[in-house]
Formats: structure tokens, C-alpha cells, sequence
């Protein structure tokens, strides 16, 4: 509470001495969005370790095999927070080119057979040296920096069709293409989603984004009805309870897991869905034994953390002093929360089953440095006096 | 305001804001949704939801009961449980023909049964069925060589088995166990002591069905059934079978049983049957399960004769000195004639008993007449059951003193137009050794449980007092004679002990026809020593066709198994023997002063 104080204090200072150029001003980030993201990640590598001790233990023969990796990711995650932090957001606009560049190479490398590494019937991760690698990570924030820049720098031609919304689109369409060869649908979806909102909030006529977002729908209903795998996902998704052992069973298994759990849970680590019942516990499903150990009460704070993020993202957005940081600063919050809500609307069966890391959680060493590295940028958007959005408002009166 | 917003000046549009706004609102939105939707799930399908969620995961195990042991007096292993392995098959399991056909190849082999039987027990519909359960040491070894347990749809479980690790060794006494329980003999018997508990286990169970107990396995001593130490010696057991084995080969007999008991405390220390029965492996013939000794009713014949003597004493009907005529070995009498195999002139009751006189011995019956001969009889324990427990035990038949014939009372004088079975006359004999009282025969030392609790302990049982010690002592010293030199019991003498006993030759009764049969039970029932006895001794040959009296058939193998029980026990030549055969003279001070000394040995 007190450090929350002091941030906005120290922000309220930043503000009235009106001069952001200062370097030696106190904090330049918001308390609470460092704490959200602190939260966060506390919380979701003890749930790694409670859903993932048993299937640990049994498989590898070590209980902390996961809870270890994952404490790296963090520990790495928060060296690249701070890194973030430090260097500024401004300088990853000179990099948005080259980081584009390298997302597509990667993309098109994991298709190479013997760098590219399969599993679970999906192309997704490249092997380093010891170490496996998800393209679509950085793709994801490759396509975000790129895309902030972009409309940053096309300011009010956002709203012509072949300046504004024709190379994002072409752009989300390669991102796209290349995304569904692994294939990553969620993360496909995802891109697509941030990249509608931003091009809405940069100024994109409400008519072409409605007309391109009818004329997507037949595309993700060709993409789903070709792909056997994403129909039965969404015939299950109707109706997962009937077909509870073939088809529906993770979608029933987790909903069996929420309902365990009731209002305040069956305590930490006393999960039984985890004992095999719940494909994936430690990864896609997650939420879902941390509704059955923790209830409603930690679900509920689970969200209401993310719920935190975006408010503090939104917050961040406002704080930015010019376009590139508003945009970014908004695209990175969309970006973690369409993901947390996509994944916990599919742990809810309120969406079809698709796989979807839940930030901050789920287990994987890449997205856990890749998240933190996203809110290290979004913390150093959020240290700013604001200015772009606060001039749209005052050019508005 | 123009210094902050340098690099994009007039770059947002009016409705940036607003849009952004709208933006955050509609994602924070969402979040609520999702919260929504989580407690619509968690806090108002909960109960349907918990409950489908326990039911998936909570069992019930049962953890199926472990008999207890069966041991001799020693401690020696009678019959035990060890698991073994058992062969169940997946029937649904096989996707081929070829598939199902190879297995049941396999299995065939490795158990040595029909392929067509083994193939029949892999088809079908169903998941489950066993193929073969309890396997030997052998087959399990070929099903391993084999790889059979390695075949898709074939599975291997460890079930207990009852082992019997003396194999045939009192096999009749301890029956067997079938799928459920025991299921003669002791087994039988003392099933709910056996038998042990099954325990419910709660235990939380993952989707790959491995059961995971919350809190261990149960303590085996939850599951264990009680131990039954036996008053069987598992050494004077083997003597008495192996013997009596040689004595039914040589004599070329049916069969045969012989019980050894303790004369001073009733306790069963062997009880053989012949043919052998392998309770390992019981087969289907009931007439091999049976324990002859104690089941079957037979007519006793003329071992009656040392009872009648101890009756017509107690009487005071006769004297020791009486002299009897025996009328040369054939007496007409109620229009039927009465035979002796040696005959013989006048006679005392000593020698109608060494020569086993019916005639005269049918004079005595006479002379007590029905009422006093069948009391008698009945209180010796003829008539009524010992109780030793085992299953089915015979009770034997007399006639009602109310309603007897005259030729029945001469009759039942020497042992015929009555049944007993071998224990009751093996009681009545222990009654004349230990001075003349009934004991209860015993087959249980004691049983504990699996936690160490005595839940049942064996011991001396009185039934009643039938003579007096005096009575007793005379007729001990009358059937002393039987085996002395001109006595029909010579065989059993043993060089080093004395012998009291009576021989027995009893023709059988033809159960169709009524009548005798020209087949008969030779026996030789006795106690040893004679001057402080030990042990009764009851050894009956069935059907013998060489030698057909029970002095031929059945004395020998009497005497040998006396001495290797006496041997076993460590009972030592009494001294008053020794001297006896030195000095006869000073016989009387000299067994006072025996059971003087076995007294203050106690």
C-alpha cells in the first residue's frame, strides 16, 4: 500500500515538475502494475508446482522438475522486466524492422524438419542448444511492436483504407499463415483480435473493420470445418457432456475441477484432478486446479488480478507521451489479457478448447520470459507524464 | 502542451479516447464474464459437479483376507498361504484372429491345457475372464519363459493359495480349501477362525485406474485369520502314516486309519489315513477326503471285549479267578451259533481275553445283562459323539436296552450288532489306561490371533469317571497278557515298554444284503506303557487279504508306530520292565514306586 503511495506519489511529482526528460525522477513506472505483474507471477509458479508435482514425479521422477524451469523463466522473466524497464520503451521502435524479420525467419525455421521440434501433433518449438523455443512468441511481440509503429507513424491516414488497414491486414495475414502451419489457431486468434482493437482505437473506420470482420468469419469457419481436430473441438464445446470420455473429457474433466473446488476450494495442493484426470494440468488447463485447490475465491482473484493489469495496461496507454508508446502500451495489454481470456473462457467451456497459454501461469519457460519481458515494456510506458492521448482529448474540446 | 506531443502533433483523432475507453470497458468486460461464469460453476452447479468429480476418483478397495496357518504341536507348517500367480484375459483385447490364436498358442503350452479350451475362454464379448487361476511354481515359470505375460490382452495377478508343505501329511485331519472356504477337515471346521477379515480401504484412485491409498495398506494383522497350532506331531504323524501304509500294502488291504492320542490328557498326536490324501491337490473323489478314523461307524469287534471285562469287574459280576467254559470254540445259543477262531476249554477272564474268546464273552454279556452292559458301553463313550472337531464325525450305533434281543446282548458282548468309530474305542481304551476316566479327545492345542490374542486354548476335558482306578489296573494287567507269549496281540510287544492292548477281527456287515461279508477290519487297540501309560495307539487294517486277524494285520505296525512315538516324546524304558524281566517278584513295589517317580518328575 505504502509503495503504491509512493509510486503515485512520486508519479503526481513527475507530473507537476512537468518535465519527463528528467532521468533522476524517483520511479518512472507504475507501483501497481509492478505489483499486479509481481502477483502474478508468484502466484502462477506455485500453482506450476502444485498441479505439475504428481504428474512430476511420476514421469520424471522429480518433483520439482517443472516447478524449477519455471522458476528460472520467472527469475530470467523479471532480469528481462527490469532490462525493459531501464532501456526504455523508445528504443524498441528502431528494432521493430529487425524483430519482424527475425519472427518470420523463425516462423518459417520451425518448419524445417530437425530444427523445428513437433509435439502434440503441433510445430512449435525450435531447439537452442539444450534449450526449446516458441517462434510464436516472439512473433506476438514482434507483430505488436511493428504494428504500434506502424500506426504511430500513419497517424490520421489509419482511417484511408489502402494506407491504414490494407498493410496491417496483409501483415496479420502472413502472421496468420504462418501461425496456422504449426498449427497455433489460438495464437492466431489472439493476433487478430489485438490487431482489430488497435486499428478501432487508432482511428479505423467502424464500417471497414465490421466489413472485413463478416468477410472473416467464413475464413475461421473454412479453417474449422477442414480441420477435423477444431470441428470435434467445437461440436464439444456445444456439448461437452455428451461425448465426457472421448471428446469432451478435458472440457468435463476441468469443469468436474472448478466444481470440486466450490467457493473456497480443497487447499493447496489436494487436487485430484490433477492425478491424471485433467490432460495438460500444468499447462492449458491450469485455472482449473486452481479453482479446484483454491475455489471460486482464487479463480476470482486469478482474474480480478488480470483485471488489475488491464486497468493499470489501460492506465499505462494514457501515460504514454507519444502515439508508438500509447499503441504499444495498449496492443501488450490485449495481448495478455485476450490470452487470459481466452484460456479461461476455454477452462469455463464458454469457449471451444484450443491451445492457449494462460500468462503468468501456465508452464513454458518461453512465454513466462516473453510476458514479463511485455510488462517490463508496458511498466516503462506506464512512468510517463501522458500527453498523446490527453492531446487527442484536449484537440477534442 | 505543444513541447510534450512533438512527435506526433495533432496525430490522434477525436475519438482515440473515447475508442480506448470503450476498448479497456469492453475487455474488463469480458474478465467479469469469466467471473461470472466461475461462479455460476463453483458456487451453484458445485453439488452436481463435486459429486460426479469424487465418484470419479473415490473407491472403495477391498483387500481380500489372508487364512491363517495351520501348525503341529511343534510349530511345523501343516498348511499355509502363499501367493501365486493367476492368468486373466482381455478378450476384447485381441484385434485379430491370428492374434487371439497366437495367445491362446502360447498359453496352451505354458499351462499344458487343450488349445481349443484356452481359445474358448479368449473369445467373447466380455472384458474379463480368467484363464487359469492359482498357477504352480512350473507353469508359472513356462508362462514367464513363454512371454505369455508380455501378449497384449493377457494379464498376471498374485491371488493366495493355500499350500499344504507337508504335502500328504495328515491330509484327511486338515481338508482342504475350495474357492470360497474350507471345506473338510479342519479347514472346515475352524473356518471362521481361519478365515481372516476382508478390509475396506478408502483410496483415491487417478485416470489410469492406479489406486492410490490415503492411508497405506492395511495392517496385515487386520486381514490375517488366526493361527491353529495343532496337537499333532507332524513325526509320530509320518511314523503312523507310513506305517500303516506298509501294513494295508503287505496284508494287500483296502486301506486303513490309525490314531495315536495322549493317554493322560486326550490330545490327539497323530491320526492317519490310508490311502493318503494330497490336500494340494484334492481331486473330486470324496471318498479319498474322508478321515475314516473318526467318520466312519464300524462294528468294533472284539476290542469291546476289554471294555465288557472292565464292566462285568466294575459289576463285581466276575472275579479275576472265575474259570469260564468255552465250549471248544462253537456254542449254540438262541438258534445261532457262536464261533471262536482259537478255541479254547475253561478259561479266566484274563485268557478270554489274550485268546479273544466270543463264547465266553458272550457268557459275561449275558451275565450283566442288557441294561448294565449297555450302560457300561455307553459310558465308556459309545453311543455318542466325542466332539474332536472335524467335520462329520459318526456317532455309532447300540441297541436300546429296552428293546435288545437276547442274542444282540451276547452279541454285542464281543463287538458285533453295534458301530463305532475308531476314536470312540481309541477313548474308552484311554479310559482304562489313565484309571478310569472319559476323556474328551482334542485335535487344538490353541489359536491365536493375528495380534497375538489366545482366542481358544486345548486342554485335559473330563467327560466322566466310567471305572475305578482299581477296575482300571486290573484290566490293564489282563491286557498286558494279550501280548505276552500265547496271547493274540504278540506282534505288538515291544521289547523295551509294556504293551496292554486287544486285538480285533471284525467281519464287515454287508450294507446291501444284510449279514457279513467274507470281508473284515483287522485292528489292534492298546495303550503303552502299560505300567505308566502314555499313549493310546488304535491301528485298523480294512479289508486285509493276507493276514486277516488284527494280531497279523495290524499289531506290527502297532508296535512300530509305539516306539517311534515313544522315541519321538522321549519316553524312557521304564525301569519296572527291566526289573520285571529280571525279577518278576517285586513287579507291584516296583510300579508304585514307577509312578512315584513320574509323579515328583511332573
Amino acid at each position: 500500500m505504502s509503495a503504491r503511495a509512493a509510486g503515485l506519489r512520486a508519479t503526481a511529482r513527475a507530473r507537476a515538475s512537468g518535465d519527463e526528460s528528467r532521468s533522476s525522477s524517483a520511479l518512472r513506472f507504475d507501483p501497481a502494475l509492478l505489483a499486479a505483474v509481481l502477483l502474478l507471477t508468484t502466484f502462477g509458479v506455485v500453482m506450476v508446482y502444485s498441479a505439475s508435482a504428481v504428474f512430476a514425479s511420476e514421469k520424471l521422477h522429480d518433483t520439482f522438475w517443472f516447478f524449477k524451469r519455471q522458476a528460472l523463466g520467472a527469475i530470467g522473466g523479471l532480469a528481462a522486466l527490469f532490462a525493459a524497464l531501464k532501456l526504455g520503451y523508445k528504443r524498441l521502435e528502431k528494432l521493430a524492422t529487425p524483430l519482424l524479420l527475425t519472427a518470420v525467419v523463425l516462423l518459417i525455421l520451425v518448419q524445417v524438419p530437425g530444427l523445428g521440434h513437433a509435439a502434440g501433433g503441433a510445430r512449435r518449438w525450435l531447439s537452442l542448444g539444450g534449450f526449446t523455443f516458441q517462434p510464436s512468441e516472439l512473433a506476438k511481440l514482434a507483430f505488436v511492436i511493428w504494428l504500434a509503429r506502424s500506426l504511430a507513424k500513419k497517424g490520421e491516414r489509419v482511417q484511408s483504407f489502402s494506407v491504414g488497414l490494407a498493410p496491417h491486414l496483409l501483415m496479420l495475414g502472413l502472421f496468420a499463415a504462418l501461425l496456422l502451419v504449426e498449427p497455433d489457431f489460438g495464437t492466431t486468434v489472439v493476433l487478430a483480435l489485438m490487431t482489430f482493437a488497435l486499428l478501432f482505437v487508432a482511428g479505423a473506420q467502424l464500417s471497414w473493420l465490421f466489413g472485413i470482420g463478416l468477410a472473416a468469419l467464413p475464413v475461421a469457419g473454412f479453417l474449422i470445418w477442414r480441420s477435423p481436430y477444431r470441428l470435434q473441438r467445437v461440436m464439444t464445446f456445444l456439448d461437452p457432456w455428451k461425448d465426457a470420455r472421448g471428446h469432451g473429457y478435458q472440457t468435463v474433466e476441468s469443469l468436474l475441477g472448478f466444481g470440486a473446488g466450490g467457493a473456497f476450494g480443497v487447499g493447496l495442493g489436494e487436487s485430484h484432478q490433477k492425478l491424471f484426470f485433467l490432460p495438460a494440468a500444468h499447462t492449458d488447463f491450469i485455472l482449473s486446479i486452481v479453482g479446484e485447490e483454491l475455489g471460486f475465491i482464487g479463480v476470482a482473484t486469478v482474474l480480478c488480478l488480470f483485471g488489475l493489469l488491464v486497468w493499470r495496461g489501460m492506465r499505462a496507454a494514457h501515460a504514454a507521451t507519444d502515439a508508438f508508446g500509447c499503441y504499444l502500451a495498449l496492443g501488450l495489454t490485449l495481448l495478455i489479457s485476450f490470452e487470459a481470456l481466452v484460456n479461461a473462457g476455454m477452462a469455463l467451456a464458454l469457449l471451444p478448447t484450443k491451445g492457449m497459454a494462460l500468462p503468468f501461469f501456465s508452464y513454458g519457460m518461453t512465454s513466462m520470459v516473453v510476458t514479463l519481458f511485455l510488462c517490463g515494456v508496458l511498466l516503462s510506458i506506464s512512468g510517463g507524464p501522458g500527453g498523446f492521448l490527453k492531446r487527442a482529448e484536449g484537440g477534442r474540446r | 502542451m505543444a513541447r510534450r506531443t512533438r512527435e506526433q502533433a495533432g496525430g490522434a483523432g477525436g475519438g482515440t479516447r473515447l475508442r480506448a475507453l470503450l476498448l479497456g470497458g469492453m475487455v474488463l468486460l469480458a474478465f467479469s464474464a469469466v467471473i461470472a461464469r466461475a461462479a455460476k460453476v463453483q458456487l451453484f452447479d458445485v453439488s452436481r459437479l463435486s459429486r460426479l468429480a469424487r465418484d470419479q476418483t473415490r473407491r472403495e478397495i477391498e483387500w481380500a483376507p489372508r487364512r491363517g496357518k495351520i501348525l503341529d504341536r511343534n510349530g511345523m507348517p501343516l498348511a499355509v498361504t502363499e501367493d501365486v500367480e493367476s492368468i486373466f484375459a482381455d478378450p476384447t483385447a485381441f484385434e485379430t484372429p491370428a492374434e487371439r490364436g497366437h495367445a491362446a498358442d502360447l498359453l496352451s503350452k505354458a499351462l499344458r491345457v487343450p488349445r481349443e479350451k484356452i481359445l474358448k475362454k479368449l473369445e467373447g464379448d466380455k472384458q474379463f475372464s480368467w484363464v487359469q487361476r492359482r498357477l504352480d511354481e512350473d507353469a508359472s515359470a513356462r508362462v514367464h519363459a513363454l512371454g505369455v505375460d508380455r501378449l497384449d490382452g493377457i494379464e498376471l495377478v498374485r491371488e493366495p493359495k493355500r499350500f499344504y508343505p507337508q504335502r500328504e501329511l495328515a491330509g484327511q485331519v486338515l481338508g482342504f480349501v475350495g474357492e470360497e472356504a474350507g471345506q473338510e477337515g479342519l479347514e472346515r471346521e475352524l473356518e471362521p477362525f481361519l478365515r481372516g477379515k476382508s478390509v475396506q480401504v478408502a483410496a483415491v484412485r487417478d485416470a489410469r485406474g492406479t489406486m492410490v491409498m490415503e492411508g497405506g495398506a492395511p495392517d496385515p494383522t487386520m486381514l490375517t485369520g488366526a493361527t491353529i497350532t495343532t496337537t499333532l506331531d507332524a513325526n509320530v504323524q509320518l511314523t503312523a502314516e507310513r506305517e500303516l501304509r506298509r501294513a494295508v500294502t503287505d496284508a494287500r488291504a483296502a486301506g486303513g486309519w490309525a490314531i495315536v492320542m495322549d493317554a493322560q490328557s486326550g490330545a490327539l498326536l497323530a491320526l492317519a489315513n490310508a490311502p493318503e490324501f494330497d490336500a494340494n491337490k484334492p481331486g473330486r473323489d470324496p471318498g479319498v477326503w474322508r478321515n475314516r478314523a473318526v467318520q466312519d461307524q464300524i462294528e468294533p469287534g472284539s476290542t469291546i471285549k476289554s471294555f465288557l471285562m472292565a464292566i462285568a469287574f466294575e459289576e463285581k459280576v466276575t472275579t479275576s479267578t472265575e474259570n469260564f467254559f468255552c465250549e471248544l470254540g462253537s456254542w449254540r445259543q438262541f438258534g445261532r451259533t457262536i464261533h471262536d477262531t482259537h478255541p479254547i476249554g475253561n478259561a479266566t477272564p484274563t485268557e478270554i481275553l489274550s485268546h479273544s474268546s466270543n463264547i465266553c464273552a458272550a457268557k459275561i454279556g449275558l451275565r450283566l445283562g442288557a441294561k448294565r452292559l449297555l450302560d457300561g458301553l455307553h459310558s465308556f463313550g459309545f453311543g455318542e459323539r466325542c466332539d474332536v472337531g472335524i467335520p462329520g464325525e459318526g456317532r455309532g450305533q447300540m441297541h436300546d436296552a429296552a428293546h435288545i434281543a437276547n442274542i444282540a446282548v451276547a452279541t454285542t458282548a464281543f463287538g458285533q450288532g453295534m458301530s463305532a468309530t475308531g476314536l470312540q474305542t481309541v477313548m474308552a481304551m484311554g479310559a482304562i489306561a489313565n484309571g478310569g476316566v472319559l476323556l474328551k479327545p482334542y485335535l487344538v492345542e490353541k489359536i491365536v490371533s493375528a495380534d497375538g490374542a489366545t482366542l481358544r486354548t486345548g486342554g485335559r476335558e473330563e467327560v466322566r469317571r466310567v471305572i475305578r482306578s482299581e477296575t482300571a489296573k486290573t484290566v490293564t494287567a489282563m491286557l498286558e497278557e494279550v501280548t505276552q507269549k500265547g496271547g493274540t496281540g504278540t506282534k505288538a510287544a515291544l521289547a523295551d515298554f509294556r504293551v496292554a492292548g486287544k486285538t480285533g477281527t471284525a467281519q464287515k456287515v454287508d450294507p446291501v444284503h444284510g449279514g457279513y461279508t467274507q470281508k473284515n477290519l483287522a485292528s489292534f487297540l492298546g495303550f503303552v506303557p502299560a505300567d505308566a501309560p502314555r499313549l493310546v495307539i488304535l491301528v485298523t487294517v480294512d479289508e486285509p487279504e493276507v493276514h486277516r486277524m488284527g494280531g497279523e494285520a495290524a499289531a506290527p505296525a502297532w508296535s512300530a508306530i509305539a516306539k517311534e512315538a515313544l522315541r519321538q516324546l522321549g519316553v524312557s524304558p521304564s525301569p519296572r520292565h527291566e526289573e520285571a524281566q529280571n525279577q518278576g517278584a517285586t513287579a507291584g513295589h516296583a510300579s508304585k514306586l514307577a509312578q512315584l517317580e513320574k509323579r515328583s518328575a511332573r
